[in-house]
């Protein structure tokens, strides 16, 4: 196992560096250029030129980005050419934000998907079945940025039950969660249900009832766990789907987290805070992918074995 | 361990009652537009401490058999279409899953062909054999570990006190089977149903593990239902025999005169296409043609598309399974003729 980790780790090692260098040439092509826009539009040429000056922005790609890669290497990100200070401060700041919204949304995922799984499966196409089905779907098919609008006027307009915009309390997590988990629902739901349903007819099954044991106990313990073998990797690789897509849905309910930042940063040309956040949520994807690596032999023992 | 069983058996009631007796029993399996007729009214019984097999290729019905007496054919889609199961007396068909639930495992329990897929991968061991002794016997940790232990020790698992908390797939496949012959036996059942034990295994195996279940169930003075389509496994273990065909019985009696003196063409077919050492270099034999649709089974005997001796009486009315020596059945028009003077 520690072998394998050491081999996954040089392999990660790889893959930032080709994220960071892809950030670092994208956001020199999109057009517009730092100086300018912080210096808004009656600056003129002199002051453009006198501030990527300063910036280390008028020498050539390769130099920039060697130093770049220099300063990486020592975690330093640069500063912060709108908010001042270091860049990666920012980040770090706001990433814990991401990340309890996130987690709360996959725990929301979780808490409603797997039941419904379990019942769907219960009766392959019947009524329940069709049901779940239908409203999963229909969830997935809702834009998010929608939904988060509705859902505002709903609770905090109408009902004046949840807060529409910050952060602070759980009260303020419930709406942006539940948004940003909804139309993975439907996904989860399936996979839930046809993992059960393929388990099902598995020979163990029949051994179980053939030893007497009540229908409920074989799918809670001997079908549930097969069945969740190809869930935990999928709900891995989603979570790190959830940062992404957090990005906007961080925008309609104002939550001051990592994807805010980011927004506001392309929009400013930051490029520090942009390449920072850019190379933060790249290293959130390949722990995420350790981690479920490391669940699956948990859960599977075929899998710990083969890899000691 | 011999004395025990022979103590504990009641000789003459036993003899005279059967432990499960199958009467006219019929399954179909549904599918979307079809039906397949897969066991026709066919009739068995078997005693205690006797080995009945069941003989057929594959799709002639004798593991739908099985799981039918059971009570776990595949739902949707196996229906008992008629006939009786009768455990000690009782007809089991009209039982609902709750009642037959209390016979699974000391009553009844069964041992399927490939032991890799009859365990759950994500289990270990010695939970799956001891599950039923928790479950049902309401047994603690301590003693079911104890219980395990020496039911592994009876299938004879080497080194069971570490092998408990391996995984299936640590086994081989041999000793696989006898895992799941010891799951089968954690609650001393009196009918054991063997489906194909040995087909998935290594010869060498093969023979070990039906040594094994014999001893067992010699101790055990079990009943054994033993289907297999393999002659050399049926002739070396059963007592007696019901050669199964296209749902029907086709033939039965006690191995011997069934096998010494044939009285239906499909077994004297399956007993001339084992290779013998007198056909070296030749072709192997075989029955010409192949096993019948079951969603569409031919008109009178299901046999006669096959059969060299075929006339327009078998074409046209199945033949009934009928007596032509004592405990010796076959299911032919010519059964006389076939017994005297074999197939032309």
């Amino acid at each position: 196992m520690a072998n394998y980790l050491i081999r996954r780790l040089i392999y990660s090692l790889f893959v930032i560096w080709g994220a960071i260098t892809i950030i670092f040439m994208v956001v020199r092509v999109i057009p517009g250029d730092p100086a300018a826009v912080m210096l808004g539009s009656n600056a003129t040429q002199e002051q453009i030129h006198a501030l990527n000056e300063s910036l280390g922005l008028n020498e050539p790609l390769f130099v920039q980005y060697k130093d770049y890669l220099l300063n990486v290497l020592r975690f330093d990100f640069g500063e912060s050419f709108r908010l001042g200070g270091s860049a990666m401060a920012h980040v770090l700041e706001r990433l814990p934000f991401t990340f309890t919204l996130a987690f709360t949304a996959i725990l929301f995922a979780i808490i409603i998907s797997f039941p419904l799984g379990i019942q769907a499966a219960r009766k392959p196409n019947g009524l329940m079945d069709k049901v779940i089905s239908f409203v999963s779907l229909f969830g997935q098919s809702l834009p998010t940025f929608w939904v988060g609008i509705v859902l505002i006027l709903i609770f905090s307009r109408l009902l004046g039950i949840l807060p529409s915009a910050g952060s602070g309390s759980i009260l303020h997590l419930i709406m942006p969660a539940f948004t940003l988990c909804l139309p993975f629902i439907g996904m989860i739901v399936r996979l839930v249900r046809s993992g059960i349903l393929e388990e099902l007819r598995q020979g163990y099954v029949q051994t179980a009832r053939s030893k007497g044991l009540k229908q409920n106990f074989i799918l809670y313990i001997h079908v549930l766990r097969n069945a969740l073998i190809p869930v935990v990797t999928v709900l891995g690789l989603l979570l790190g789907e959830f940062i992404g897509s957090a990005i906007i849905i961080e925008v309609v309910f104002s939550w001051p987290g990592l994807g805010r930042l980011l927004i506001n940063s392309i929009l400013y040309r930051d490029y520090a805070v942009v390449q920072a956040a850019i190379a933060i949520i790249a290293g959130i994807y390949i722990i995420l992918n350790l981690i479920v690596d490391i669940l699956y032999g948990y859960i599977d023992p075929r899998v710990r074995m083969e890899e000691s | 361990m011999k004395t025990t069983a022979t103590t504990t058996q009641p000789d003459t009631p036993a003899e005279s009652k059967p432990l499960v007796e199958l009467r006219n029993l019929s399954i179909e399996f549904h599918s979307r537009n079809k039906i397949a007729k897969a066991v026709n009214s066919i009739s068995l019984e078997v005693y205690q401490g006797e080995t009945l097999a069941i003989l057929g290729e594959s799709g002639s019905g004798k593991s739908a058999t099985a799981l039918a007496i059971m009570g776990l054919l595949p739902k949707p889609g196996g229906v008992i279409s008629g006939g009786e199961i009768c455990f000690e007396g009782k007809n089991l068909v009209k039982w609902t899953e709750a009642e037959r639930r209390n016979l699974y495992g000391d009553s009844l329990s069964i041992i399927f062909q490939d032991p890799l897929s009859a365990l759950n991968p994500v289990l270990t061991v010695g939970y799956q054999i001891g599950e039923a002794l928790r479950k049902r016997k309401n047994l603690s940790k301590k003693e079911t570990k104890k219980r395990v232990i020496e039911l592994m020790n009876l299938v004879r698992i080497p080194d069971a006190e570490t092998r408990y908390k391996q995984y299936p797939y640590q086994f081989s496949g041999g000793m696989q089977q006898r895992v799941m012959i010891a799951l089968a036996l954690a609650l001393n059942p009196k009918l054991l149903i063997a489906d194909e034990p040995t087909t998935a295994l290594d010869v060498t195996v093969q023979a070990q593990i039906m040594r094994l279940l014999k001893d067992l169930q010699t101790n055990n003075h079990m009943g054994l239902i033993l289907i297999s389509h393999d002659l050399g496994v049926v002739a070396e273990n059963a007592d007696r025999v019901a050669v199964m065909y296209a749902g029907h019985i086709v033939e039965t009696g006690d191995v011997q005169t069934v096998f010494q003196n044939p009285a239906h063409p499909y077994t004297i077919g399956l007993m001339n296409s084992i290779p013998s050492d007198a056909q070296t270099g030749g072709r192997l034999k075989s029955i010409e043609g192949l096993p019948p649709n079951l969603a569409e089974p031919p008109s009178g005997c299901a046999f006669h598309p096959r059969c060299s001796m075929a006339t327009n009486l078998c074409r046209e009315r199945q033949p009934a399974l009928e007596e032509i020596a004592p405990g010796h059945k076959s299911a032919c028009h010519f059964a006389k003729d076939v017994l005297n003077h074999g197939i032309s």
